[in-house]
């Protein structure tokens, strides 16, 4: 019945909407469509999108109103509507509460009701036929507004514009701009004086104030030849090390780079001792100026680039941890551990390189968002099977479960190549009667089943692999109580090492089947202990719990020699005729003679694979009889491995990669289709031609970084150059192009001069992605030289710059300014510092709560080498608005507060460099005399200023300085003390100044 | 060029000058009842103020309005959700409370809860925003900052805007208004509250007459380096700063101290107590509270005290209940204090977070709840409101407000209508148009919420 009424419905909607079109009809139709659209659409969409749409997270009753096929074929109650009837009709129905109760909250008003039944009687006019809604998840699409999707289009050739004042531009970056100013009816600012300009670039450049010696001679040659003086300083600064240290904070700062991972969100704060290595690698990358296209790749992707010497692959390993060394909320009762640090990745790289946060497709789809969730968990797969290292997290399983680290080496030689064991050995004749002479109680090659084992159930035997057992067990009992014995064989493992808690027993001396497994027990660690993984241990029962571990992975499916020697409290394990494992470790066997092979005594964990060659001494053996026992083999000897040089955090490719399914609504729990891994899809949705841009390929048995990097770097990809190149032009002009560095989103700022940003992103790509190419011919440039000054009515007009007539004033952040608090005082250290403070520290810095731990050393290197605990930053640098390191910081505040005046006024570090630059400045021997301290003042305001003092501001200093220095002494202070305190307190002064603060 | 000596001749006119010459101004109208009028050329003084300061208790994440003050009788209907902590009416007014509250609950006939707030957005940032901007995407001046423009403040001393456990800046900045009007945060989010101090407001190096030549040095300097460099608002915002400064050290470190709060007032406070359960943080709300207090009788115009960890996703009754009992007992007790002192007369509480919550259906196991901008709860104390009352109506389920509706910038423009100030008048000029808090569209003073 249901159908005769849809076909019914269907009839006489096909005769109204599609019927023979005269102007009557039409007329009626616009009429009809003006109905629909004041009365029915609006209530359809506030009242019944919610659960009846694409969008609805469950669609109601499995009924879509969001299209007029959608309202026609109705749900599980049957069709909704029959136009021309309307009280037959379930919408109707269900709006005046007969049956059905639609909204479910609360009846509509009556007329709205009424006029849904007007709109049924006369045919249900529904104009959604063509109207895509929003498409769902699985067909990848969006309805992002293209002008909402600017970023994804290809970058254009932009032209460069002509200009009134044709003199005015030097670089053709100048044209782009004056355009804009001319266009504004504004004119360019004066440009910059010489000593303005110098000390601009000194710290736009390296983060430090020129002296005023520096600044002396360059206002010298500036003058006979400005072009070359600027050129000359440029290139200077940019080959400076100091460089590194500027920009390679920059960096640090939207890499969110912390040294602990900061609150876990139960009050844990775990430090990273090995994040100090990235740091180093970012700040060597900007001064070694590598392209930036290859900085990327060894961020994502380091780990898999080939590496010609052992320097190589150490830096490419550290730049990985530009993916591990994210802030990470507690594992502890958090069910999606491992997705939110995929997630911390994908947001990393998402947000740095192209500038797009994707975070909010890890639960659902967005209707303005084009990064639907099936984009997201593309990503995901790639990092997924990715594993990421980052440590020992403060050996708090609650908050992070451990994890190896990089291992770093000094040589290509000492990440030793293993020898091939994945034959199994042939042994020469003689090896047999090697053995015997060592006179065993019991030698079995069980080539053949064996005569003096039980064998339960039974293996099978054959020359080349021996016994090869699965859930197999191999018994004996000592002739004697042999407190002392050893053990001789060879095995072969089949079974991955995380794939299970133990990975095999290889032996136990004990009572068999005693559940409290008293005795040894020889195995091989698995996925329960992550620092045991793949290594020999030797445990010794459940009353003891003592167990001592060896450091050599031993790779499944290949052969290995192991003799096990116990001699009293002292056990010795040797691998391929190394010494493995060498420790004391309590007996527990007691009186009991029973062994088995391949197996634990319990009989938990068998090995899987081959075993063969036994043999069992009632001695402990000597440890040369223990390597006579391998020499005699001819199989390959074992390779101890060396300790490594270092240790850093990072990333490598899990053995299984995979791809992810999605996560409805986010939770790990309720899991979606797999997605193949891949990338960003929106590309599609601006291109006009046929495009390969939301493709990548990726090479089987990888996780997909390397590809991932490749696409991120691809010459032609849309956002990765023009975020970088607003990234720099917002450090060197105060103003981003795009006022969002972090977001060329839909709810990002939109270019201020798109044609600029694409001509300096087309540039920065042809110059082979040089930063430092980048940014001089962004200092070279007019733009650049103008002064921060200009005219009211220029101030007026454009308050915030938006055209870039003048320079922005810039207040000095907090790096800058104790940097330049040592240097004028004499205490910088220009050396890059080593290491860190917690360097050696894997603790928690705040546990129990409340007990936050002050971890930073002094220092008098640059700030960037200060310990950036993640919620305890340096004291000295918190007040001036430092990143959190959790979010990325392509921005920073620039705050006034009365916290950062109390900083300058009343901390011990402004206070302690005063009194040294003053203890420097003022020689013991010389009396106080006014003509003496005038000509100190001037020193002072040259060495904190980098200028001369003004007649009048020395008057000023000496007044301050006479009336202190009488206070000081009527408090009594000794004359050597008043005349200290008062030059310190003026030195201070300086550098509290405006002057010293700001950077014009 | 403009010459050093024309500047000096003109700057007066700067912001450079207003605290000294605001400074005796306001010492003068200190004296009087009714705020500054004349701010921004705009006739202020039609309106009566019943408030002389705003202290707003953030709850930062989204409070689950249907656990606390919205009730809503579970009906057994699976799609059907409400509230899974039992509720009692209260006080003399009946009004329903939630026993996750039974400290502020004794104070009912004190407050006024709009069940009918909605907003804009479920993000968390952006709502987080706009709720102190008024403005989601876009950096804007925050409320307090806002509202110490208009008023100016009670306390040359100290500054007119503190956030307690301060959140990013970005929700206590000025932003484009004059930086003196910026929030300074004491400790910020997550810090340790029992050691949060203002960072070196004390130095022991230099006696303080000392310290004020060494001050009037740097300002001299300040303010030929301002001469030359006309209309910076920036530079003429530290010089205000550095005077406030100087003026805190005095002030601050002893208000801050709470050796001479009693025993009995420690413990009515809860101070030192702090629970760390799931999303809940371990701030020290009870010590938040009592300096709120202090600062209010200080005389500080606006008082943000934070408390984060109200995004209770998973385990939403355990987090819900360790949320509700840190900030419980202190506020009942602030509640208290500022009755029995007479300041609750002319002290505006503002309770409330960036959104609220879907309740739960306890049928189904599920103990998770989401956001929701649609419907949530606000309540104000003091300040002229309307004890005892409840405004607005969600929907039986909750899920939206329907009746009275309340969106964050009518919330706004009732705050400042509280204070005297009328919302569409309190503009800046800034990059070509005036700004407001309450933002381009119409915002509507609630009436009804005072008596």
């Amino acid at each position: 019945m249901n159908l005769i009424r849809l076909l019914a419905a269907l009839f006489v909607l096909l005769l109204t909407i599609n019927g023979g079109r005269s102007i009557a009809d039409e007329r009626t139709a616009t009429s009809q469509r003006q109905f629909f659209e004041a009365k029915i659409r609006p209530v359809l969409v506030q009242h019944c999108y919610e659960c009846h749409s694409a969008d609805s997270k469950e669609i109601g009753g499995n009924f879509r109103i969001d299209s007029r096929d959608g309202m026609l074929a109705g749900g599980e109650s049957g069709p909704s509507l029959l136009a021309g009837r309307p009280d037959e009709s379930l919408v109707i129905q269900a709006l005046r509460y007969d049956g059905l109760e639609m909204p479910p909250e609360e009846p509509l008003p009556a007329q709205v009701i009424n006029d849904f039944a007007e709109w049924i009687a006369k045919g249900a006019y529904d104009p959604r036929e063509t109207e895509t809604t929003h498409q769902s998840a699985a067909d990848g699409g969006t309805t992002a507004d293209p002008e909402e999707l600017w970023s994804f289009v290809p970058r254009t050739q932009p032209a460069i514009p002509s200009v009134h004042d044709r003199w005015w531009p030097i670089d053709s970056i100048d044209c782009f701009v004056l355009a804009g100013i001319e266009q504004a009816g504004l004119q360019p600012t004066t440009d910059a004086d010489a000593a303005t300009l110098a000390r601009r670039l000194y710290y736009d450049l390296i983060g430090l104030p020129p002296t005023s010696a520096q600044l002396h001679a360059f206002s010298t040659e500036y003058e006979l030849d400005p072009v070359a003086a600027k050129t000359e300083l440029v290139d200077r600064l940019l080959a400076s090390p100091q460089f590194g240290v500027r920009w390679g904070r920059y960096w640090l700062d939207v890499a969110r780079y912390g040294e602990s991972n900061g609150d876990d969100g139960l009050g844990r704060n775990a430090t990273f001792p090995q994040a100090w290595r990235y740091r180093d690698y970012v700040i060597d990358a900007l001064n070694n100026d590598v392209p930036y296209d290859q900085f990327l790749t060894e961020q994502i992707a380091g780990d898999s680039l080939p590496a010609e010497t052992a320097q190589q692959r150490n830096r490419q390993l550290i730049a990985t941890g530009f993916l591990a060394i994210g802030s990470k909320p507690a594992a502890a009762m958090n069910n999606n551990f491992a997705m939110d640090v995929v997630d911390d990745q994908i947001n990393t790289v998402c947000t740095t390189v192209l500038g797009l946060s994707v975070a909010c497709a890890r639960c659902h789809d967005h209707k303005h968002d084009p990064i639907p969730t099936r984009d997201y968990y593309a990503l995901a797969g790639i990092f997924q099977s990715t594993e990421t290292l980052y440590g020992a997290s403060g050996n708090e399983k609650l908050t992070a479960p451990p994890t190896p680290l990089h291992e770093l080496y000094d040589s290509l030689e000492q990440i030793q190549i293993r020898p091939d064991r994945s034959s199994p050995p042939n042994f020469p004749r003689e090896y047999s009667d090697a053995i015997d002479a060592l006179k065993p109680s019991l030698h079995e090659s069980l080539k053949v089943a064996p005569e003096r084992l039980t064998v339960s159930p039974p293996a099978s035997h054959s020359v080349d692999r021996f016994a090869a057992v699965k859930d197999t067990r191999l018994t004996g009992q000592f002739e004697q109580d042999a407190e002392s014995y050893s053990l001789s064989f060879w095995f072969l493992n089949s079974i991955k090492n995380d794939e299970r808690p133990i990975t095999a027993y290889l032996f136990s001396r004990a009572k068999l089947d005693d559940k409290s497994l008293p005795g040894d027990h020889l195995g091989i660690g698995g996925n329960h202990e992550k620092d045991q993984t793949g290594k020999l241990f030797v445990f010794n029962g459940n009353e003891k719990k003592q167990t001592i571990t060896g450091s050599t992975v031993i790779d499944p499916n290949s052969w290995n020699h192991i003799v096990l020697v116990r001699s009293g409290k002292r056990v010795n394990v040797f691998l391929n005729g190394q010494l493995e494992i060498d420790g004391d470790l309590e007996p527990a066997f007691g009186d009991s003679r029973q062994y088995c092979l391949a197996g634990r005594s319990d009989q938990f964990a068998p090995l899987a694979g081959n075993i063969g060659e036994v043999a069992i001494f009632d001695r402990g053996l000597a440890n040369d009889e223990a390597r006579q026992l391998h020499a005699a083999s001819g199989q390959p000897l074992g390779i101890r491995p060396r300790p490594p040089l270092g240790f850093a955090m990072g990333v490598r490719d899990r053995s299984n990669p995979a791809d992810c399914k999605i996560h409805i609504n986010g939770d790990g729990k309720k899991l979606g289709p797999d997605v193949p891994r891949g990338v960003l899809t929106a590309y599609r949705n601006v291109s006009t031609t046929p495009s390969t841009l939301g493709e990548i390929s990726i090479q089987s048995g990888t996780s997909g970084r390397a590809a991932l990097a490749n696409w991120l770097t691809r010459a032609d990809h849309p956002q990765t150059a023009r975020v970088m190149v607003n990234r720099v032009w917002l450090h060197l002009m105060g103003q981003g192009i795009v006022d969002t560095p972090d977001d060329f989103g839909v709810y990002g700022a939109r270019p201020s001069h798109p044609e600029l940003l694409d001509h300096l992103a087309n540039r920065f790509v042809q110059d082979g992605w040089s930063v430092k190419r980048l940014i001089r011919t962004i200092v070279l440039s007019r733009t650049y030289s103008m002064d921060s000054c200009t005219n009211p009515a220029a101030l007026q007009s454009d308050p915030d710059n938006h055209w870039m007539a003048r320079h922005n004033r810039r207040r000095l952040d907090a790096e800058s300014l104790r940097d330049s608090m040592l240097l004028v005082c004499g205490n910088l250290d220009y050396s890059p510092d080593h290491g860190s403070a917690i360097e050696n520290l894997d603790m928690l810095i705040n546990w129990p709560p409340g007990e936050a731990t002050n971890l930073h050393r002094d220092s008098q290197h640059r700030s960037v080498y200060l310990c950036m605990l993640r919620h305890a930053p340096p004291r000295e640098l918190a007040a001036f608005d430092l990143p959190d390191a959790v979010a990325i910081a392509g921005k920073r505040e620039s705050t006034t507060l009365p916290t950062q005046a109390l900083f300058l006024i009343n901390s011990d570090f402004v206070v302690d460099n005063s009194r040294t630059l003053v203890e420097r400045l003022l020689p013991e021997s010389i009396q106080d005399s006014m003509p003496d301290d005038r000509e100190r003042v001037s020193q002072l305001f040259a060495s904190v200023l980098s200028r001369r003092a003004t007649p009048a501001e020395i008057d000023r200093a000496v007044g301050y300085l006479r009336l202190t220095r009488q206070q000081l002494a009527d408090s009594g202070m000794t004359p050597e003390q008043c005349r200290m305190q008062s030059w310190a307190s003026l030195a201070q002064a300086l550098m509290t100044t405006n002057e010293f603060r700001y950077v014009d | 060029m403009i010459s050093r000596r024309n500047m000096l001749q003109t700057a007066s006119c700067g912001f450079g000058y207003l605290s000294l010459q605001a400074l005796l101004q306001q010492q003068a109208l200190a004296t009087t009842t009714s705020p500054s009028p004349n701010i921004g050329g705009a006739d202020l003084s039609t309106i009566h103020p019943t408030a002389k300061r705003v202290i707003f208790l953030c709850m930062s994440g989204g409070p689950a309005q249907m656990d606390t003050f919205d009730y809503k009788p579970q009906t057994g209907s699976k799609k059907h959700p409400g509230s899974v902590f039992p509720f009692k009416q209260r006080g003399e007014s009946g009004m329903w409370i939630s026993e996750l509250m039974p400290e502020t609950a004794k104070h009912a006939d004190r407050l006024c809860v709009i069940n009918s707030m909605y907003c804009d957005t479920g993000n968390h940032a952006q709502s987080f925003l706009q709720l102190h901007t008024g403005e989601r995407l876009r950096k804007r001046p925050s409320m307090g900052s806002w509202i110490s423009y208009g008023l100016g403040t009670e306390n040359n001393d100290l500054p007119s805007f503190v956030s307690l456990n301060a959140s990013k800046p970005s929700v206590y900045s000025s932003e484009f208004l004059p930086t003196k009007f910026a929030g300074t945060p004491i400790g910020t989010n997550g810090e340790d509250m029992s050691k949060a101090t203002i960072r070196d407001i004390s130095g022991e190096h230099l006696p303080a007459d000392i310290k004020r030549r060494q001050l009037d040095f740097v300002q001299s300097m300040n303010r030929d380096h301002l001469a030359e460099r006309p209309g910076d608002a920036t530079l003429e915002g530290v010089i205000e700063s550095m005077e406030l400064a100087y003026r805190m050290q005095s002030f601050a470190p002893e208000l801050m101290d709470l050796n001479n709060e009693s025993e009995a007032t420690l413990k009515r406070y809860r101070v030192g107590k702090k629970l760390s359960v799931g999303t809940c943080r371990p701030t020290d709300f009870g010590r938040q509270c009592l300096l709120a207090r202090r600062f209010a009788e200080a005389g500080v115009r606006f008082i943000e005290v934070n408390h984060g960890g109200w995004d209770q996703h998973k385990d939403h009754r355990r987090d819900l209940q360790a949320n509700c009992e840190t900030v419980d007992a202190p506020i009942a007790a602030l509640l208290e204090d500022l009755a029995a002192r007479g300041l609750l007369d002319d002290t505006l509480l503002v309770w409330g977070g960036e959104f609220g919550r879907p309740g739960l259906v306890p049928d189904n196991g599920k103990d998770e709840s989401g956001h929701n901008e649609k419907g949530f709860t606000f309540w104000l104390a003091g300040g002229g409101s309307k004890g005892g009352y409840v405004h607005g109506r969600t929907s039986e389920t909750g899920d939206r407000a329907v009746e009275d509706k309340v969106h964050f910038r009518d919330l706004h423009a009732t705050i400042l209508h509280s204070l005297g100030l009328k919302h569409d008048q309190l503009t800046f000029q800034h990059g070509g148009r005036r700004h407001r808090l309450t933002g381009p569209e119409e915002a509507r003073v609630v009436h009804e919420l005072f008596s």
